[in-house]
């Protein structure tokens, strides 16, 4: 009996406990990664190329000033990538290939280049060329990639923070930093040098230098590789790394700062009205907001926005959102626009454009592919819409932003590349093939 | 050393692609989680921290996990055990017999709070789990560790004193029946 009409009293029981229990919901998926003890990388050191220093892992981590030989691998005679990890450079090739647009494609001639081993777990450097002249190389223990097109450095984005190399010229070194837990300071630093015989060095707060070592593989890759996994008293604080150099004949060929990821991440956690996370920087002086924007996205998400004092002067404020938040200097009257699109997945599927003016900026125009027009109005210099799904579509997007002040003066103009990937919503994603899909 | 590697080192296919994976489901389940225990914790503020903590130890377990099919249901295995730890229950506790579910604020329906109430602990669980957190028999079956007949058989019993309880035909029509057996 019950199951004559059950169904329909199903659907209102779902709905109906839905209903009372459902609540503004702000996902943090930073938030897990920091809370994950999970790491991208761990120690130094290449089992095959130095075996009895092996043996010493715990020594190496704690006196990282030791200083290691490089070691050469035949690209020819290391093993090939298991089947797993030519599918997962195919899929990087097609991802370079979408944000390089040079055409660039990997052969299925991965290798296996070497392993480091520390608290028991593998990361495994895999390394393939590719027919541009270039390569690509992983850490198994690592999300990001990094692929060189022709020795051009190239940093796909990854997870957490990361630094990126100000080398005099690119086509010496790739050097890079990581922090997955931004408040726990540098976990690793790793990179990729294409001068042979070359040092690699890190420096730190205290003064103190080391040299990391790392594995040279022979043509058609001719590039070296290190991962350098930080020991935790070296992460943060005094003794924190500030620098990486690359020197050869006494030149430095590369260099890239460190910066104090733990002090300019620290994050301070508020509760709103509704009882949702709210995070800002220490620097943000929470009791002093102004709430400006309070609106419900169609798919029922709560956005709010405030405005609050810096605590670092009258030159700075802080802008906290349910999905993000921000300290900074004013917008210069030099370029009074500063407006981005915030995609999908920061507020569920909803689109926003959110951005600050200068104080002279009274009204801002949007304009969209099919020709519509929409005029927001700054409030505190402020800047926070949705973007109807009406504009989601190729055609329909968002392009251009223009800034007018209030005798209708132009003063400055932002455009919108319509056609960037992943950015708006759709209902079936384009397989761009190797298994990545991608709203176009 | 092809051997060594390649037994452990799907490491990149069943490592990576499950931090993926895991985030995946976070991005488009976190709702339900939080929300589902908010019902079992009655407090949106230690949901989300179970949520999270439960997300962060899917991400350092991922190397355990084998099944990519069951891959949410193994996070909602791994979340209860920190919601039991968060609540202070033993582990081993039966996660159908650990919370006394509940609307997070029993002002926003009382009368589905009170017919909510009535229930056994163990009914407005799977109730829970299968309205809010939108799990399969199947997945009930996982995390509660029960026999999928006996969710069937659980669920049909809430249903039917909840349909009672909150006056639908459904409820009175089972009573009907009850009364003349």
């Amino acid at each position: 009996v019950v199951s004559s009409q059950g169904f329909d009293f199903d659907d209102l029981l779902e709905a109906r406990l839905k209903a009372a229990v459902d609540a503004p919901a702000v996902p943090d998926w930073l938030d897990v990664r920091r809370r994950s003890s999970w790491r991208p990388t761990k120690q130094v050191g290449a089992r095959r190329l130095v075996p009895a220093l092996v043996a010493a892992a715990a020594l190496l981590a704690a006196i990282p000033a030791l200083a290691f030989r490089s070691e050469i691998i035949d690209f020819f005679k290391s093993s090939p990538a298991p089947k797993s990890v030519v599918v997962e450079f195919n899929r990087l090739a097609v991802l370079q290939q979408l944000a390089l647009r040079n055409g660039t494609a990997f052969p299925s001639g991965a290798r296996r280049i070497t392993r480091v081993e520390v608290d028991g777990k593998s990361s495994v450097l895999y390394v393939a060329p590719t027919t541009g002249g270039g390569f690509c190389a992983i850490w198994s223990s690592n999300d990001a990639p990094s692929c060189f097109a022709k020795r051009r450095t190239n940093y796909p984005s990854g997870v957490g923070q990361s630094g990126s190399a100000s080398s005099p010229t690119p086509d010496y070194a790739s050097l890079g930093w990581s922090a997955y837990s931004p408040q726990e300071g540098i976990d690793s630093v790793e990179g990729e040098i294409f001068v042979r015989g070359a040092t690699v060095q890190i420096s730190y707060k205290d003064g103190k230098t080391a040299d990391i070592p790392y594995v040279w593989v022979s043509q058609p890759i001719a590039a070296g590789f290190f991962l350098y996994s930080l020991p935790n008293d070296r992460r943060t604080g005094k003794r924190r790394p500030v620098a990486l150099s690359v020197v050869k004949d006494g030149n430095q060929l590369a260099h890239v700062t460190i910066d104090d990821v733990a002090a300019e991440t620290k994050v301070v956690n508020h509760y709103d009205r509704w009882h949702i996370q709210i995070q800002t920087s220490p620097e943000a002086i929470w009791s002093k907001r102004r709430l400006l924007y309070s609106f419900n996205t169609a798919d029922g998400r709560l956005v709010e926005a405030w405005v609050m004092p810096s605590r670092r002067g009258p030159t700075r404020r802080c802008v906290a959102t349910t999905y993000s938040s921000r300290c900074e200097s004013a917008v210069s009257a030099g370029a009074p626009l500063d407006l981005h699109i915030v995609g999908v997945y920061a507020v569920g599927q909803s689109v926003l454009i959110d951005g600050e003016t200068s104080a002279a900026v009274a009204r801002v125009n949007l304009k969209f592919e099919d020709g519509t027009k929409l005029t927001l109005r700054p409030r505190s210099r402020l800047v926070i819409a949705i973007i109807q799904p009406a504009h989601y579509a190729l055609g329909h997007r968002l392009v251009r932003a223009d800034g007018y002040d209030a005798s209708g003066r132009q003063l400055a103009a932002t455009t919108f590349d319509p056609r960037k990937r992943d950015i708006y919503p759709c209902a079936k994603p384009k397989n761009y093939g190797a298994g990545v899909r991608m709203c176009p | 050393v092809s051997k060594e590697i390649v037994a452990p080192l799907p490491l990149l296919d069943q490592m990576g692609t499950s931090a993926a994976a895991i985030e995946d489901v976070y991005r488009q389940r976190y709702a339900s989680f939080r929300n589902a225990f908010a019902a079992m914790t009655g407090s949106y503020e230690q949901a989300h921290d179970i949520v999270q903590e439960g997300f962060a130890t899917a991400l350092e377990r991922r190397d355990e996990f084998r099944v990519e099919g069951a891959l949410e249901g193994w996070i909602w295995r791994i979340s209860f055990r920190v919601a039991l730890r968060a609540m202070k229950r033993p582990d081993t506790t039966p996660i159908d017999e650990a919370f006394e579910a509940r609307l997070p604020d029993p002002t926003r329906d009382p009368v589905l709070d009170a017919a909510l109430r009535a229930l056994p602990a163990k009914r407005r669980t799977v109730a829970f789990l299968r309205y809010v957190a939108d799990l399969s028999y199947q997945e009930i079956a996982e995390i509660c560790e029960i026999a999928p007949g006996t969710v069937a058989a659980t669920l049909a019993q809430a249903r039917s004193e909840l349909a009672l309880a909150l006056g639908h035909p459904s409820g009175a029509r089972r009573e009907e029946v009850v009364s003349g057996e």
